[in-house]
């Protein structure tokens, strides 16, 4: 179990692209794969490096299992190499000097108290290797590697001494597209073989939402929810994450009566429309709102079709600005007056550009979020 | 830049030199033309390895203050490093420097063709063996090279005598001398031993020596005399009686041996052919070998070469004190140092 | 966070060949020019030597016999082999000290750690020759060292005698430390700092680090310098000729500098040494350059912005601080106070307080009087200035084109790096002989000096040079290319504003090199273009031990007030100009 208190960290006025961190804190349960999601500067890659033992926060306490690895109140700081933290870094740091095996051998060669045999590295390091698909590559030099191969042999060598806990610096944002995937795969198959809680920072909401089971979305050192991908997804405490966790369509408005957290509520837009919406936190009556609306949830039809806005179902109309062939579907733009919203629409459906068209969304689906 | 200056001075330099070339002797001219004529000229590029604080420095001052208008520019340094300047000064077609003096200067300077003979009319005072009768060169100063030892190291019971002395075991590494292949230097040392001992005694006096391990400092006799009074060395051979007694004078514990022979050189002044200043610089050795220069020198502790200016401290003369001088004309001198110098080679590199 | 730094492959790749498309004026007159200019400085020196060590004194007529007689002088190879010693002992000297210094600056939190910088810069503006005037004092018969020794022991003996192979070498060794510490530095700086934390991830002491990757990691970089402290040592003067001259251990450079100095000077022998002496540091610099091409292997920019957190040494903390401390002593305290002692006396005296009533500022008001002081300082600062200029004008260029594989970049590149191997002292015997054959009065003019400098530093200022482009990311250039610039603009708008920096550094070295240089100035010096060093020299070589004190001292003090100046408006200068990512 990792438990993360008040974890606070401040940089001065001058690391203007840095806003530090405020306090945090989390629990993990063990084997949770636990992902730090946000823009850059969001303090993400801080609080990684504060638990690794490579920066020192100011205030709060971090506790892997039943040890406690810093803790200001207490003066406790477990220095970084005697945590047993496994780390891969964003340039996956292989020291070019020694060979895949000896990369991969080093955690075991230097842990302070152990001195395993050279059978038992061998048999270790090979075991490692095997788990991220380099068997026999152990005489190379990492310089002859691809940059997925040195990836792995990062991994590898984080993973090799079985540590508690296993951290993970955006270790993809180095790879292109395809070996991207392949490696997330890879990397979730790993991560559930071997048990390991692990942490893992980026700011791609898919790897984020594919990989983990529980998401933290930083913004400026702040913690704008904490939950499962489907939570954040699917509810996301404010316009900030749903923005983040990629919804275009983010219509301010204000709540019309107060709401409780889970109930049904009419916000009215700025254009003068009303919606029936979703509340996921309660607000009350007058405060500035934004509805959240996924294109995949809006249907998009010719204004003839019957118009259903009754609690369930809302309706607005509108004109259709342009649409971008993507294949079965296409991303189209509608003008509802004021704003506009995207939405996806069968390629077929025989709707151009400039065509009135109405627009139907479950009232589940519209999430009235605070600004 | 710096090369268009120098060929403009070289450009009117000609023009000064021309019209002086054939129609004037050397000592025809009066005092006061001389100094007109240095006045154009300016300047004076004195080459010297006399010790700056010394002594050129009041030369300077006094002949700057009694001839307004005429600056001495000093190059200073060991007088091998003064020598080899000039003579790629003159190789490169550009000599520098206008006059120069130094106990083992005359011999290269006129194999290289390089000397302005010239008699100053106080050349008259000088002694016979003082100045050369064509002119080449005139003693400015005169000095006596003996072993000097550092007070505080050594007793006076174990001062050195004589030349054996010097042998004792006691101060085997604890000798230094300068490594100026001079007649003031270990070759006028090792010439001394041989005139003194003759040559088969005095080679064998001259490999036990050798076996003393001499330090050689890469400087002059001044520098060697320094280490000794800082305590370096226990005796230095080979040091000025001047520089002793000068040093004695602020306080040093340093002392001045009569150890017979001591060797006699002299700062043979030589006015050079060719340099861009020749006025100004038969101004400055008529100034040196006249008794206000004579006095200054007298007054800076070194011994004047005209006999009718007395030491500061008469002493330092060997009529005084009473010690015997090998100084040999500058002709065998001349003939033997290259046969001192691979003596010193051998025996004591 | 999200600066995307390149795949770690392509990092390893990027000694690709890659070149530009052919074409503007700039693309080949650049090359031309600048490869003119390198063959008119390097060769004419080479040539020289070789004619001059070939050609009978006498008579012009063609002779090997300088070489045959080298060869047969038994001195020759004991003065090869104490060369390779001296060179080879006080290289690891300086590179143990330096890197043991550098490292505790650049990447613990030890207290303390400014005062490496302030010892190295005072020191690097401080001429070598009071240092090695300084050293020979203290450790010297009536240094306080044997006079301690005597004191406790009884024997009336020496301890030490600093005129010997183990003086030089301490000596030696001491002076270069703070160049290696400086460039080291810059180097443990420069070094992937996540390599280092991911030893400590894995559970790696300090030590463990240290030793299995920041050292290993470093280690091209240290040899590589290891190589080039050797070739400087090999080339060294004033150590050898001021302590092992009178310690009768002879050196090749002192032999070079003895035969010129022989009465007639033997130029002829002379060249022929330097001949050898420049073959045997070819050698060295073959292997110097195979190094520094590894080394150059794994350097590595990652796009992190931020500093990597010094090694907490903990308890150990004063363990760093003493190593700053000592550091300063040896290097820069020591020296000056026993300059400073010497040059309050009225004589050489040992350290006694029965000295100190003879205490006096007659020397320094002897040095303040002396109306050459000023002539002196403005030709040192003047010919190291314009050196320093037009070496790094040339290797802007010219580094540039090297490292984006221009058009005769290769012979760019070899041309560049000739000169290190010449030794100062060999410049000057081939510049000395250069000026006697030129109709032109060069001959003792201070342009000859500057010449002398320009052509020794080439190979430094085309090291900073080179190393600065490198750090320059292509794409930069690429994108300016894209954006319509011609080759001329991109390298005018992009590239030299971004060197600058790289520039700046590499002045300063030089400058601080050229205003500190004897072995070619005691050479090329005339009646009017004397410069600091070599009037130091001449003042202590000709007796005057303790003013020469006083005036290094002055000297010393008005450097170190010049760089101090120097930074303080660089910094500026530098921080202004600096894009604010970069």
């Amino acid at each position: 179990m990792l438990l993360v208190s008040d974890l606070t960290r401040l940089f001065g006025a001058s690391s203007a692209n840095s806003a530090g961190l405020h306090p945090l804190s989390f629990s993990l349960k063990d084997g949770t794969f636990f992902t730090l999601l946000g823009p850059s500067g969001c303090g993400k890659t801080t609080t990684l490096r504060c638990i690794a033992g490579l920066e020192r926060p100011d205030r709060g306490s971090i506790r892997l299992g039943d040890t406690v690895l810093f803790d200001d109140a207490d003066g406790i700081e477990v220095p970084l190499n005697q945590r047993g933290i496994g780390m891969v870094f964003q340039s996956y740091a292989i020291w070019p000097h020694m060979s895949v095996f000896n990369n991969v051998a080093f955690p075991l060669r230097v842990t302070r108290g152990t001195k395993p045999s050279a059978s038992e590295i061998e048999a270790l390091v090979e075991d490692a290797l095997r788990r991220v698909d380099l068997s026999g590559f152990g005489p190379r030099s990492p310089t002859q590697l691809s940059g997925g191969q040195q990836q792995r042999v990062a991994l590898a060598r984080a993973i090799v001494r079985k540590p508690r806990l296993l951290l993970l610096d955006e270790p993809l944002s180095n790879l292109d597209a395809r070996l991207r995937d392949e490696m997330r795969a890879e990397l979730k198959r790993l991560q559930r073989e071997l048990g390991i809680t692990t942490v893992y920072v980026t700011h791609d909401q898919s790897e984020a939402l594919e990989l983990s089971d529980l998401i933290a979305v930083l913004d400026k050192g702040k913690l704008r929810q904490l939950g499962s991908p489907r939570e954040i997804f699917f509810d996301p405490a404010d316009s900030f994450v749903a923005n983040f966790m990629g919804s275009p369509n983010l219509l301010a408005g204000r709540t019309l009566a107060d709401v409780a957290a889970g109930g049904m509520g009419q916000v009215e837009l700025a254009n003068g429309h009303t919606l029936v919406c979703r509340f996921p936190r309660t607000l009350a009556a007058g405060s500035s709102t934004t509805v959240s609306l996924r294109p995949e949830a809006i249907r998009v039809t010719t204004p003839e079709q019957p118009p259903t806005s009754d609690g369930e179902i809302n309706r607005l109309d509108g004109r259709l600005i342009s649409l971008d062939f993507q294949g079965y579907g296409s991303r189209c733009l509608v003008d509802i007056g004021g704003h506009s919203l995207q939405a996806n629409i069968d390629s077929r459906a025989g709707i151009g550009a400039n065509a009135a068209v109405a627009l139907t969304f479950p009232a589940t689906e519209a999430l009235a979020l605070s600004q | 830049m710096l090369a268009a200056s120098s060929l403009m001075r070289r450009l009117g330099l000609a023009a000064v030199l021309l019209p002086l070339a054939g129609s004037l002797p050397a000592a025809a001219q009066s005092e006061k033309e001389l100094y007109e004529a240095a006045k154009k000229e300016g300047s004076i590029n004195w080459y010297t390895g006399f010790v700056q604080n010394q002594l050129v420095r009041p030369v300077v001052a006094n002949f700057e203050a009694k001839y307004p208008g005429v600056r001495i520019n000093v190059t200073g340094g060991r007088d091998i490093d003064i020598m080899i300047k000039i003579l790629a000064e003159a190789k490169a077609g550009g000599l520098q420097a206008d006059l120069v003096e130094g106990p083992s200067v005359v011999k290269p300077l006129r194999e290289a063709g390089l000397i302005q003979p010239y008699v100053p009319e106080a050349a008259a005072k000088l002694a016979p063996n003082h100045k050369d009768a064509k002119g080449d060169w005139n003693a400015v100063l005169v000095h006596y090279l003996v072993p000097a030892v550092n007070t505080e190291l050594v007793k006076p019971a174990d001062e050195p005598k004589s030349l054996e002395d010097l042998l004792d075991p006691k101060w085997k590494g604890k000798m230094a001398w300068t490594g100026e292949m001079t007649i003031a230097g270990p070759p006028g040392f090792i010439g001394s031993v041989l005139n003194a001992y003759g040559e088969e005694k005095g080679m064998a006096y001259l490999e036990k020596l050798g076996a003393q391990k001499v330090a050689t400092i890469p400087s002059n006799p001044r520098v060697v005399l320094d280490q000794v009074i800082a305590g370096q060395y226990a005796i230095g051979l080979v040091t000025y009686n001047h520089h002793s007694a000068i040093s004695i004078a602020k306080g040093a514990p340093v002392k001045w041996l009569p150890v017979n022979p001591a060797i006699g050189a002299m700062a043979r002044e030589v006015l050079l052919k060719g340099g861009p200043h020749p006025n100004g610089a038969k101004l400055l050795i008529n100034y040196l070998l006249s008794p206000e220069g004579q006095k200054v020198i007298q007054e800076a502790g070194y011994i004047p070469s005209n006999p009718a200016v007395a030491a500061k401290d008469p002493s330092l003369k060997p009529e005084v004190t009473g010690f015997k001088v090998f100084s040999p004309p500058p002709a065998d001198e001349d003939r033997d140092i290259d046969k001192w110098i691979a003596i010193y080679k051998k025996l004591f590199q | 966070m999200t600066n995307s730094s390149l795949p770690a492959s392509e990092q390893l790749q990027r000694r690709t060949f890659w070149r530009r498309p052919q074409g503007s004026l700039f693309t080949w007159l650049a090359p031309a020019s600048v490869g003119l200019v390198l063959a008119l400085l390097v060769l004419p020196p080479i040539a020289v030597l070789i004619k001059t060590s070939l050609t009978q004194e006498q008579t012009g007529a063609y002779t090997i016999a300088h070489f045959r007689d080298l060869f047969a002088d038994p001195q020759f190879y004991t003065a090869t082999w104490n060369s390779l010693l001296f060179s080879g002992l006080s290289t690891a000297l300086s590179i143990l000290f330096g890197t043991t210094v550098a490292w505790v600056v650049v990447r613990t939190n030890a207290p303390w750690r400014g005062l490496a910088y302030v010892t190295a810069a005072v020191s690097l503006g401080t001429p070598y020759i009071l240092h090695v005037m300084a050293w020979l004092f203290f450790l010297g018969r009536s240094g306080p060292v044997n006079e301690l020794y005597r004191a406790f022991t009884d024997t009336g003996g020496n301890l030490f005698d600093v005129f010997s192979m183990s003086g030089m070498v301490l000596i030696q060794g001491m002076l270069w430390s703070p160049l290696v510490f400086l460039l080291l530095a810059a180097t443990f700086e420069r070094s992937n700092a996540e390599w280092e934390e991911a030893a400590r991830m894995c559970g790696a002491s300090i030590a463990r680090t240290m030793w299995s990757i920041s050292f290993r990691q470093a280690w091209p970089a240290i040899t590589g310098m290891a190589l080039f402290v050797f070739i400087r040592n090999l080339e060294s003067f004033d150590v050898p000729v001021l302590v092992g001259g009178p310690g009768r251990v002879y050196l090749l450079t002192t032999d070079i500098y003895l035969s010129t100095t022989e009465m007639p000077p033997k130029m002829g022998r002379a060249s022929a040494f330097s001949v050898i002496l420049i073959a045997v540091l070819s050698a060295a610099l073959l292997c110097y350059n195979r190094y520094s091409a590894n080394a150059d292997r794994y350097a590595s920019v990652t796009g992190k912005g931020y500093r990597p957190r010094p090694f907490d040494l903990g308890r150990h903390k004063w363990l760093g601080t003493a190593v700053v401390v000592l550091n300063f002593l040896f290097v820069l305290g020591l020296p000056l106070i026993v300059s400073l002692w010497l040059s309050l006396m009225p004589f050489a005296r040992p350290f006694a307080m029965a000295a100190l009533p003879f205490a006096t500022l007659e020397n320094f008001q002897q040095v303040l009087s002396d109306r050459h002081l000023i002539g002196l300082g403005i030709n040192t600062l003047v010919v190291a200035a314009e050196a320093a200029t037009l070496a790094m004008l040339i290797a802007a260029v010219a580094g540039w084109l090297v490292v984006r594989h221009q058009a005769g970049a290769r012979l760019i590149e070899v041309l560049s790096s000739i000169p290190i191997v010449f030794p100062g002292i060999v410049v000057g015997v081939a510049l000395i002989l250069i000026a006697l054959n030129l109709p032109i009065p060069l001959y003792g003019s201070l342009t000859l000096i500057m010449l002398a400098f320009l052509i020794r530093f080439l190979p430094y200022a085309m090291r900073y040079a080179h190393t600065g482009v490198l750090q320059i990311h292509r794409e930069l250039e690429e994108a300016a290319g894209a954006a319509g610039a011609g080759q001329f603009t991109v390298f005018r708008k992009i590239v030299v504003p971004l060197l600058v920096p790289a520039l700046v550094s590499g002045w300063v070295f030089i400058f601080l090199l050229g205003a500190n240089e004897l072995s070619m100035s005691i050479l090329l010096a005339g009646a009017n273009s004397q410069v600091m060093p070599v009037a130091i020299y001449d003042r202590w070589s000709s007796g005057q031990n303790v003013e020469v004190f006083a005036l290094g001292l002055v000297w010393t003090a008005f450097m170190s007030v010049l760089m101090l100046v120097l930074y303080l408006t660089g910094r500026r200068f530098l921080a202004a100009l600096r894009p604010a990512n970069l």
